[in-house]
């Protein structure tokens, strides 16, 4: 009986990832049905945009994170590199075209840069990805304090109505994400490089015998998991229109937290970014919905810490 | 016969630490730093100065104690300075500036820091994840609770009685009460990790996971000891805090009480990949880093400047012990 049944579910193409990424879903439904019928506010499609809205700087950093982690890593220092990009923001933007230009390179550059650092450390040096990212983390944030001292500074309408302009149902920030993960989405399920990742996260050593550039294809997650942090950032400075050298430190966790709440694993050669999603909108409605009933905003803390512990024990690592 | 084959094992015992901590270039760290803080402010190698410049010492070392124990069993722990600024607003609450209080508060900051401790323990060794991220989850859930505890504003104060030990106490006149205290401790865990069956079981995990488990070693316990000891000793180093500062307060950098004391066991010479370095080493480093930062405040570097050069610090110190191995 039960053999006909695991059959069907494979013919269904229903791995047990997939069931899980589906079965985090259905929570997310649970989660927004109970907010809609408990509280008037939430169900108002305005609200529901704003949720949407509100969660484009975190997905595009989970994005990153979430390749990175495929590739058996961890980077810690997308909350710097998002610092750096609201700071660099802050501080250049007035009101011309060619300064909002000028700062998104900046910042993109900086997110490329660092990016480099990390997967160089962490393949030509040899350091573990959480001791080569702790490292660029000291690093990033000593250079957003170091452009911006402290939280400041003035974005202009320009940057405002280009990135994330409010028309209406029109949300331009829900549609530069939805682009960007579709376009993820393909890149890693169909393009070689994409599938390499896979390749040197699940086992390096053999991916290397059979002839992948191993150090190279790392460094390459680094660098898009920094720009993605990047580009992050400038959509954050949209929202609160202002900079601020230590608010991208929550990121960190947020993001590796939204990762591993879609399946993607420490372990790498695994996870999928339709996951992470997931994970993202489940952060996101949580934080919205307390918000709604008014709880302490402290309270979150201790509730993403708890989500983690979650997330981490629904997988048993090999020993140490 | 037995007597002399110890008598000689004792005396290159000796000799093999002395020529060691001569030998390390944390020394020749020191000097050059206390050589460049004489150039530029040749007042301050006076030897009040130089004893006032290490008042954070007491701190800071205490909790690189417990990080040099669970960094020697291949672990990392990132909440450290959640659980010191914890157990800073919980003493001050507690306490409400009442000696007859500071017996039992002490003792239930204590356990809370070792609950917090277990609790790390428990999920790195169940779970298998890395213990930097697990434990920067626990900082987070140690945040909350404690910015929920004291509603953003700390009330309450610290005794007379924590006062003397933590800040203001001399023995002699000389000898501040809090260093006093903090190298007791260290010296304590010094003979633990040296003597013990924890200790060597630590030094034998870090270095080898694998024969450690084969050779009968429980790993799980043992790695949950260590973490528990890091959570007692951060929570030592909270009460210590509340000493020398008279009172709770949140507007300290929480970050800094994890990431120094990480920085001063690697300064030390305690390896990240584990089984590597010492509680000894690491007096040195702490030392060597409260100087350090003495050093770059002296030369009106900026708070940025110093949390860049923590972060160059550790990429040298690990890239050149990563390069040396390779070697």
């Amino acid at each position: 009986m039960w053999k006909r049944k695991q059959q069907t579910v494979k013919e269904m193409g229903l791995s047990r990832d997939n069931v899980r990424i589906l079965g985090l879903y259905i929570v997310l439904l649970f989660i927004g049905v109970f907010a809609s019928i408990f509280s008037i506010y939430f169900r108002s499609l305005e609200n529901i945009f704003n949720v949407i809205a509100q969660i484009v700087p975190l997905g595009f950093v989970a994005l990153g994170q979430t390749i990175v982690l495929i590739t058996a890593g961890v980077d810690l220092s997308v909350g710097g590199i998002v610092s750096i990009s609201t700071a660099i923001c802050a501080k250049l933007i007035y009101t011309k075209y060619t300064s909002v230009a000028i700062a998104f390179l900046l910042s993109l550059l900086f997110g490329t840069l660092f990016g480099y650092i990390n997967g160089v450390m962490r393949t030509k040096l040899r350091i573990d990805s959480f001791i080569a990212t702790l490292c660029t983390m000291l690093i990033t944030q000593g250079v957003a304090l170091a452009i911006l001292p402290r939280p400041g500074g003035y974005i202009s309408a320009e940057l405002i109505s280009f990135i994330s302009l409010e028309k209406g149902i029109l949300r331009l920030p829900i549609v530069y994400f939805a682009f960007t993960f579709l376009v993820i989405y393909v890149f890693l399920k169909y393009h070689p490089l994409g599938r390499y990742f896979y390749a040197v996260g699940g086992n390096s050593k053999a991916a290397n015998a059979s002839g992948l550039n191993v150090d190279a294809i790392i460094i390459k997650a680094h660098i898009m998991c920094s720009i993605l942090a990047a580009i992050g950032g400038l959509f954050l400075v949209a929202r609160i229109k202002s900079g601020d050298p230590n608010v991208g430190s929550p990121f960190v966790l947020d993001s590796i937290v939204a990762v591993l709440i879609g399946g993607t694993t420490f372990i790498g050669g695994k996870g999928s970014i339709v996951g992470t999603l997931a994970g993202v909108f489940i952060l996101g409605i949580i934080s919205n919905v307390l918000n709604m009933y008014g709880i302490n905003p402290f309270y979150q803390y201790i509730i993403k810490g708890i989500i983690f512990v979650i997330a981490v024990s629904t997988y048993r690592y090999k020993g140490k | 016969m037995t007597v002399e084959i110890q008598a000689n094992l004792n005396s290159s015992f000796y000799k093999k630490l002395l020529s060691g901590v001569l030998g390390t270039p944390l020394v020749l760290m020191l000097i050059v730093i206390l050589i460049i803080t004489g150039i530029f402010s040749p007042r301050s190698l006076h030897p009040k100065n130089i004893v006032a410049v290490i008042k954070m010492a007491p701190v800071m070392g205490t909790i690189a104690i417990g990080q040099t124990i669970v960094i020697l069993s291949g672990n990392i722990d990132f909440s450290t300075g959640f659980v010191t600024t914890f157990i800073l607003t919980l003493s001050s609450g507690l306490m409400n500036s009442r000696n007859e209080a500071a017996l039992w508060a002490s003792l239930v900051c204590l356990l809370v820091g070792a609950l917090i401790g277990l609790f790390n323990g428990f999920l790195i060794t169940f779970t298998g994840a890395d213990s930097l991220v697990c434990t920067l989850a626990t900082g987070s859930i140690v945040q909350g609770i404690y910015l929920i505890y004291t509603k953003g504003a700390p009330k309450g104060g610290i005794p007379s009685v924590i006062r003397y030990i933590g800040g203001s106490g001399k023995i002699a006149g000389v000898m501040p009460v809090p260093i006093l205290f903090w190298l007791v401790l260290s010296l304590i865990f010094l003979y633990i990790l040296n003597k013990t069956r924890f200790g060597r079981s630590i030094y034998y995990i870090g270095s080898n996971p694998i024969a450690a488990h084969y050779s009968g070693i429980k790993i799980n316990k043992i790695i949950i000891l260590a973490f528990v000891i890091c959570g007692l000793t951060s929570s030592i180093a909270g009460l210590l805090l509340g000493g020398f500062l008279g009172v709770g307060t949140l507007q300290l950098n929480v970050l800094d009480f994890s990431f120094i004391p990480i920085i001063s066991v690697i300064v030390g010479g305690t390896s990240f990949v584990g089984g590597i370095g010492g509680i000894g080493y690491t007096i040195l480093g702490t030392f060597t880093m409260q100087y350090l930062l003495n050093l770059l405040t002296i030369l009106h570097i900026q708070y940025w400047g110093k949390t860049i050069l923590q972060g160059v610090i550790i990429g040298i110190i690990v890239g050149f012990n990563m390069y040396r191995m390779k070697k």
